[in-house]
């Protein structure tokens, strides 16, 4: 296989997933199921895409599923309150920020390594979401909040349009702004980005709030799209985000990964899941699948990178 | 009959042929140096050697017969052992179980998986006291010196019986006192009837060690034959392919404005007392001394990576805040590290991204990066210092020493620094690229830069210091003017220091 064909090997992957989906299933490529995947992969999409950052610094964020939970729930009782759709969301993405900010913080201040940080935080945010509720989901949501998670703007999904303005700012962050440019340096040789006068630890934390706010954003879209505020909402997501970025190519080794990547591995696991849904593939048989596809991934890439080197 | 001999072996990878014509034999009782640039086949002859690599062509005997080896382990029952530049080694396991690892199950007891300790460690005390090593066998890894690990990695080796060792640049990474530990050892396993191959690439370690020499340049043998029937100077010439004094070859200047001056400075923490230092415009101020004097931790103090408890330092005349090394890169001090890949560069990264990564906002325009300019400016860098390499995207990490060397520098460069400490700037890179590590410290000083070169090659600091300091147990015991010979830079490198004249 030409090295140019390996790199391109997700890409791929996902374009003969579609046409193979395509030919199996008389329903796969209707705009009704395509909308449906749109939806149900954008929550995962928006975390990954945070994801993507905090891989890219060699950190990891495994406190994102409890940061939506939390987040969708405040937002969600912002709603309650009576404020607007747009407050609401806003103070569902700030919740998100602030958990992100305070990861970064003890990350950075504590010198912990982020996975033991947001091992810890992932407990601390989601048991603040089950206190703040008492354990008990909010309803009472005015019907407008819909909109995102299940309405269309010129006939494109909401969801799909937040996901593409995320995303390109993302990629624009990664590849075009001194943050993205640390970021990747940190995350090759932080000692090297030290020593070369980067301010690391503010950086380091600004990451970790940005794929905080990402992942406040994604449980707002889950909020909406379930129009309620689950205190329990998210739960193992952060899974999926990672294998996501993963599959893309981040290497969690840090230094490596992109927006397409991860936009590409999102989509492989939305559409490996919707498929097997249409070709009455059980629920059990699909975790057996997609963790297979993980593996090989990822396995794929190395063998890549080791051909490269 | 000699022990090993290699005739016209040849070994292409792809398209490069990395070996046209290795030859080199070497008998029992006998160190022989291989010497060589970089990339001039010597790694690839001796994995070949080795089992690690097949070669395509050429012939291999063996005590007179041919072999061909396709793995290390064929090669190793044969009792041949190659004691590896960069340290292998478990750090958290003992010396005794790192002697063993891989191989407990020779140990007698160590079948079914089963470890038993106290034989391992009784077993490798046996083969240390028989070498006269001075190591515990059940003290961990990483608490032992540079030179501890070495002799590690060397009974790894010897532990069954080798009758042929390689050892590939041992003493690279390892100060006076510790190569001469090694040195022994080496002299010791000649005496009992082992064959040595010796990579190098310190000039002045060879005659202390070599009987025959072999120079491969290109991947051919340039010469092979007795230590004693050739001098220094030809050697180089025979691996670089150019005379001697072209590579030190630089031009003196009256030394300007001081632009870095230290007073009085001291790191507890580092063992750093009183040190009093001046850095002058268009001066190159070498820095003598042993392993551990504290020369690598004055420009981590410096630099702002080790707080100094007291002391000053002063920037073109005003005291400056140095906390980190982000305000000693705002001050324009740049610090080349003596090991460029744990904290030089991002090697996984492009080149360019290395190049501007100290100064990422001389390329960006309203919060965004121009990385048209960025292309445009490390290609520019790259052909001011001849870098090898085919764009700037090429990822750093697969640049040669000497070419990673220049991409640290081009990033200080693009830092437009004016203050440049150079920690061991020559370090394992060859000849020919170390001739352009000095052409450049030599413009940076014209341009009006000052230099802080820390350097254990004693022949460097004397060809290319304009003045030589020298520190001795984290102090200064002495300066030299240029042209000082290396004894007087040893004698202060090592003797008491007297009480007066401790400023530099």
């Amino acid at each position: 296989m030409s090295r140019k064909l390996q790199k391109f090997l997700p890409f791929l992957s996902l374009i003969i997933l579609f046409v193979a989906l395509s030919v199996a299933s008389p329903y796969f490529l209707t705009a009704n199921n395509l909308a449906s995947v749109a939806r149900q992969t954008a929550v995962f999409n928006t975390m990954a895409l945070g994801m993507t950052i905090v891989i890219i610094t060699g950190g990891i964020d495994l406190s994102v599923g409890s940061i939506l939970g939390l987040a969708g729930l405040g937002g969600a009782m912002a709603l309650e309150a009576g404020y607007p759709v747009v407050i609401g969301v806003l103070v569902g993405v700030l919740i998100g920020t602030g958990c992100g900010f305070l990861n970064g913080l003890l990350i950075t201040r504590l010198g912990i390594p982020p996975f033991v940080v947001t091992l810890g935080t992932l407990g601390v945010y989601r048991g603040v979401a089950l206190i703040v509720s008492n354990g008990l989901p909010v309803h009472k949501i005015p019907a407008g909040f819909s909109f995102i998670g299940e309405g269309n703007l010129l006939g494109i999904p909401v969801v799909l349009w937040m996901l593409v303005i995320c995303a390109v700012a993302v990629h624009v962050i990664l590849e075009h702004t001194r943050l993205g440019r640390y970021a990747f340096a940190i995350g090759s040789n932080r000692v090297a980005a030290i020593y070369a006068g980067i301010p690391v630890n503010f950086h380091i934390t600004a990451v970790y709030a940005i794929g905080g706010a990402l992942s406040g954003l994604a449980g707002m879209i889950e909020a909406s799209r379930l129009m309620t505020g689950q205190p329990t909402a998210g739960q193992g997501y952060e899974l999926q985000a990672i294998a996501a970025v993963v599959i893309g190519g981040g290497s969690l080794n840090g230094g490596e990964g992109s927006v397409v990547g991860t936009l590409i591995g999102a989509f492989i696991m939305g559409l490996l899941s919707n498929g097997a849904d249409l070709l009455n593939i059980s629920n059990y048989w699909q975790q057996v699948i997609i963790g297979s596809v993980i593996i090989l991934a990822v396995t794929l890439d190395e063998i890549r990178k080791r051909r490269a080197a | 009959m000699p022990l090993l001999e290699l005739t016209n072996i040849q070994k292409r990878f792809g398209g490069v042929t990395a070996l046209r014509d290795g030859n080199l034999s070497v008998s029992a009782g006998e160190v022989h140096l291989l010497l060589g640039e970089n990339g001039a086949g010597k790694s690839t002859l001796m994995k070949n050697v080795a089992g690690i690599v097949e070669r395509d062509s050429g012939r291999m005997l063996w005590n007179g017969s041919e072999v061909f080896l396709r793995t290390p382990s064929q090669a190793a029952a044969m009792g041949i052992a190659m004691v590896n530049q960069e340290s292998l080694l478990a750090p958290h396991l003992s010396v005794a179980e790192n002697i063993f690892l891989g191989r407990e199950d020779r140990t007698g007891p160590g079948r079914f998986g089963w470890v038993d300790r106290r034989v391992i460690a009784s077993k490798a005390r046996d083969l240390i006291t028989q070498y006269g090593f001075p190591l515990d066998p059940e003290s961990p890894v990483s608490r032992l010196s540079p030179a501890g690990r070495q002799m590690v990695e060397i009974c790894r080796a010897i532990h069954h019986g080798s009758s042929l060792l390689i050892f590939d640049e041992p003493t690279s990474s390892l100060s006076d006192t510790e190569t001469e530990q090694v040195f022994r050892i080496v002299r010791d396993l000649k005496a009992r009837g082992m064959g040595i191959i010796y990579i190098t690439h310190r000039m002045n370690e060879l005659r202390a060690i070599g009987d025959a020499v072999t120079v491969l340049r290109d991947g051919e043998t340039a010469h092979t034959g007795r230590l004693a029937e050739i001098g220094t100077d030809r050697l180089i010439q025979h691996m670089v392919g150019r005379e001697v004094a072209q590579i030190y070859e630089r031009e003196h200047l009256e030394p300007g404005e001081v632009l870095l001056e230290v007073r009085d400075l001291c790191v507890q923490r580092s063992n750093l007392q009183g040190i009093s230092l001046t850095l002058r415009r268009g001066e190159i101020t070498g820095m003598a001394g042993l392993i551990g004097a504290g020369r690598t931790e004055l420009c981590r103090a410096i630099f702002g990576v080790d707080t100094p408890d007291s002391g000053e330092v002063m920037v073109q005349g005003k005291p400056a805040r140095i906390r980190s090394p982000r305000d000693a890169v705002s001050a324009g001090i740049a610090l080349v590290t003596e090991d460029r890949q744990i904290s030089g560069l991002a090697l996984r990264l492009p080149i360019g991204y290395n190049v501007t990564l100290a100064n990422v906002e001389r390329i960006s325009r309203m919060g965004f990066l121009d990385l048209k300019e960025e292309s445009r400016a490390s290609s520019e860098l790259g052909k001011r210092m001849s870098l090898k390499s085919s764009s700037p995207s090429q990822l750093a990490g697969t640049l040669s020493g000497g070419n990673q060397q220049k991409v640290v520098i081009a990033k200080w460069l693009f830092r437009q620094s004016s203050i440049f400490l150079f920690d061991e700037p020559t370090r394992g890179i060859d000849i020919g690229a170390k001739a352009e590590v000095f052409e450049l410290m030599g413009e940076l000083a014209r341009n009006g830069a000052a230099i802080l070169m820390v350097s254990s090659e004693l022949t460097e600091l004397q060809h290319v210091a304009d003045r030589v300091v020298v520190m001795r147990q984290g102090r200064i015991s002495g300066v030299l003017p240029r042209g000082c010979s290396q004894e007087q830079m040893m004698k202060l490198a090592v003797m008491e220091p007297t009480m007066t004249g401790s400023a530099a």
